[in-house]
């Protein structure tokens, strides 16, 4: 199929605005009790019930490096598929969902806004916000975390 | 018609046959003179022939074919079963089973193998006299007789009754025939077959008048089998037998998951309903109905172990053939049952232990009469049902492990050896990748992948296995498994403010110690319990769990699996609940100490802990009991 435009979901993080493709995001949903898993890499917040089935939560601020935050009423919990795994990301604020055409990315600057470029596809300026689209097949890949648990 | 959507169905079922006819072709290899089996045989060949006709697949329906003559031929006592012939037939179903083998992968048959038919059918020609001619017969039926040793002329005496039968029907064909008789050549024997109206009585009246016989038979033969079958009467048999049906296994695990759903809920009315004493009989009986729509839908799961041990007979024959061991193979308990989903994952690992036994175990038959054994090799596969497991043993009574070459085997690999291992530990190192202690590699195993992957297949089945030897006498595998992935007895217990739970087929008991009882070896925290060292940890300190109640009795969950014991101190037992396991699905880089998570009747999300790892550690404190189960053999 080809697809002109692509969708991406927009969501806030530390003051910043990012963007994950929308066939990856199964919904989103508000901060659910989370049980502590022991012995998990740090930015695992826990696991939680989403209607039945038990999936691991991540602090998606944790794991792209970026400054701790607290949780507030727009908090949600993106739940997004990656690979055949499904996995809650803790964001600060969902707020849109827009068209990018793939002509509009750019490839990311060397660094942008403090975060491994390796996560990023790329950025996209949508009204003067500057969109930083996140490569999530990365971010929660098995293979790059355990990796990272084995330089650790 | 598109016979695409029936594909499925008929795959399975002439897998199915297939099955049928290995069985019975090895029961009538030991006892030719089984009808039943043979009838059975006749049966799953025809049944094969009619559906692959209908699903237009001429080369499997051509081999069936075959194969049906030469059984009918048999069944007529035309021909015998001797091992060749029965060779020739397992030839035959290999190559119906490659053809169904090709047809899952690609979609098409592998095309008719005349070779092979021809080659089997000039074997078969060898063995049986020629096929009778069958023209237009509707009610043959054969007679054979002897005639007594004193009568004079025989082959005259023999001519009255050939014409005295020819008389009342039209005989196809005789032995000795016509010419013979005619020719006075002729003994006492007389065989012949007779198309015929006549009955029976009708038959017994006129043999009975004829002079010198000393006996007779009247064997009625059924009307030869036509090309193209109803599928009728076949349907009729089939559902009268098994009064089965089939089901998507998509639909079983959807079903299965509603169930748990439902389970879970239940628990959630059952804690809101203590409050409400009127409610009390409705949850009560909510309670029993879903006890009992589990117990059915876990049930509809099961499948007898059977399945798989079915076709290791045959595999032991052709193996042991190959390898021109004499072997034989017992098989208990093929009726316990397991999950459907463990019974998929185990058939390989028993292949590879099997042909293990036969290929390192088992000894030539001029080194067991050295060694003072019967020449033949005895392979014990036995199942069986312990509390929430499954056991499954293959022992042979073989020459055993030999620890020195395996320690040297070791050292050869570099694999990793501590001074200080134990007999036990050496033994189960057999498990490690990249281990084999076969010189030479053969077919049929000995190229050091295999146990470490039969050894990970059946841990990701939730099981273990060990492995217990005795020099000289044999080797026994043990395999634990669940009996079923997806609900199971847990007990649930307290560290902190958290819950977890430990699956109840892990714990051996509990027991209350005092704080001053725990003593230090080493950095190991150690109770004597009843004479013996037992090594105990904080489920809070293995948790992470910032700070433990102090205390001075602490609850002890000892944990055991195989030879390895372990006490949790934990702060509070909770419980023993019925728990379906959720899989967290994301691998298992992440969540190394757990088997998996279940909801609680509140909603809230347990970790469900994975008592294998957690006594990866704990060094063991005996050597397996090893002699025990091999003498059992």
């Amino acid at each position: 199929m080809v697809r002109l435009a692509n969708q991406y979901v927009i969501f806030e993080l530390a003051d910043e605005f990012y963007g994950v493709d929308i066939h990856q995001v199964r919904g989103i949903e508000k901060p659910m009790s989370l049980t502590r898993v022991p012995n998990a890499p740090e930015f695992v917040q826990g696991v939680c019930n989403l209607r039945g089935s038990v999936i691991p939560v991540i602090d998606l601020r944790r794991r792209l490096g970026l400054s701790a935050g607290t949780e507030t009423k727009n908090t949600r919990v993106l739940i997004v598929n990656v690979d055949k795994y499904t996995v809650g990301m803790v964001i600060d604020n969902a707020n849109d969902v827009v068209n990018i055409n793939p002509d509009m990315i750019e490839p990311s600057p060397a660094l942008v806004s403090g975060i491994d470029s390796e996560f990023i596809r790329g950025v996209a300026k949508i009204n003067n916000r500057l969109l930083v689209l996140l490569d999530l097949n990365k971010i929660l890949s098995v293979q790059e975390i355990s990796d990272l648990e084995q330089i650790n | 018609m598109d016979n695409k959507a029936y594909l499925p169905i008929f795959l399975d079922e002439t897998r199915e046959n297939i099955q049928l006819i290995s069985e019975n072709l090895l029961t009538l290899e030991e006892n030719p003179a089984n009808r039943d089996a043979l009838d059975e045989l006749f049966r799953a060949t025809h049944t094969i022939k009619g559906m692959s006709a209908t699903m237009g697949y001429e080369g499997i329906s051509l081999l069936a074919h075959e194969m049906e003559n030469y059984l009918d031929m048999v069944r007529n006592d035309e021909v015998t079963l001797s091992s060749s012939v029965i060779n020739a037939f397992f030839e035959i179903v290999d190559e119906i089973e490659a053809n169904i083998r090709s047809l899952e992968e690609n979609g098409t048959c592998k095309g008719t193998n005349h070779t092979l038919i021809n080659s089997i059918a000039t074997l078969l020609k060898e063995h049986c006299q020629p096929e009778p001619d069958d023209t237009g017969a509707n009610n043959k039926i054969e007679i054979r007789l002897e005639l007594s040793d004193d009568c004079a002329l025989k082959a005259a005496r023999l001519l009255t009754v050939y014409n005295r039968l020819d008389g009342i029907g039209n005989i196809v064909t005789s032995e000795p025939g016509y010419e013979d008789l005619v020719a006075s050549r002729a003994d006492k024997y007389f065989t012949c077959i007779l198309d015929t109206n006549a009955s029976q009585e009708q038959l017994e009246a006129v043999l009975d008048n004829c002079m010198d016989l000393q006996d007779y038979s009247i064997v009625p033969l059924k009307p030869v089998e036509q090309e193209n079958p109803e599928p009728a009467p076949d349907t009729l048999t089939r559902a009268k037998s098994h009064h089965t049906i089939r089901i998507d296994t998509d639909k079983m695990d959807h079903l299965l998951n509603l169930v748990s759903e439902l389970v879970i809920n239940k628990t959630s009315i059952q804690q809101a309903a203590a409050q409400a004493p009127e409610m009390t009989d409705n949850v009560e009986h909510l309670h029993r109905l879903t006890s009992d729509l589990q117990a059915i839908v876990m049930k509809m799961r099961m499948i007898p172990i059977e399945t798989v041990f079915n076709r290791f007979p045959r595999m032991v024959r052709d193996c042991s053939r190959s390898l021109a061991k004499s072997v034989q193979l017992q098989i208990f308990g093929g009726e316990t049952e397991l999950d459907r989903t463990i019974i998929e994952d185990i058939a390989d690992p028993l292949v590879h232990l099997i042909r293990n036994a036969i290929d390192h175990g088992i000894e030539s038959e001029e080194e067991r009469k050295a060694a003072g054994k019967t020449p033949q090799g005895t392979i014990v596969l036995r199942a069986f049902q312990t509390g929430n497991q499954v056991i499954i043993e293959v022992s042979d009574d073989g020459r055993g492990l030999d620890l020195e070459r395996i320690r040297q085997k070791l050292r050869e690999q570099n694999l990793a050896l501590p001074a200080d291992i134990g007999e036990w530990e050496l033994m189960n190192s057999i498990f490690m990748p990249g281990f084999s202690t076969s010189s030479a590699v053969t077919d049929i195993s000995g190229r050091g992948v295999g146990l470490d992957v039969a050894k990970k297949s059946i841990e990701a089945m939730g099981g273990t296995i060990q492995v217990a030897s005795e020099h000289g006498l044999g080797t026994n595998f043990t395999i634990r498994l669940p009996l079923t992935l997806a609900i199971i007895q847990g007990l649930l217990v307290q560290s902190g403010p958290e819950i977890y739970v430990v699956p109840l087929s892990f714990v051996r008991e509990t027991e209350i110690i005092y704080r001053e009882d725990i003593q230090k070896v080493g950095s190991q925290d150690i109770v004597m319990l009843r004479g013996k060292v037992l090594p105990v940890v904080n489920l809070c300190d293995l948790m992470q769990v910032p700070d433990a109640v102090p205390g001075e009795e602490l609850n002890l969950v000892i944990v055991r699996q195989g030879n390895r014991e372990l006490g949790l101190i934990v702060d509070d037992l909770l419980g023993q609940q019925e728990i379906v396991i959720k899989t967290i699905n994301w691998g298992d880089v992440y969540f190394k100490t757990f088997l998996g998570a279940t909801i609680l009747g509140d909603g809230s999300v347990v970790l469900i802990i994975d008592v294998n790892t957690l006594l990866v550690p704990f060094k063991d404190k005996e050597d397996g009991k090893v002699g025990e189960s091999i003498r059992n053999i």
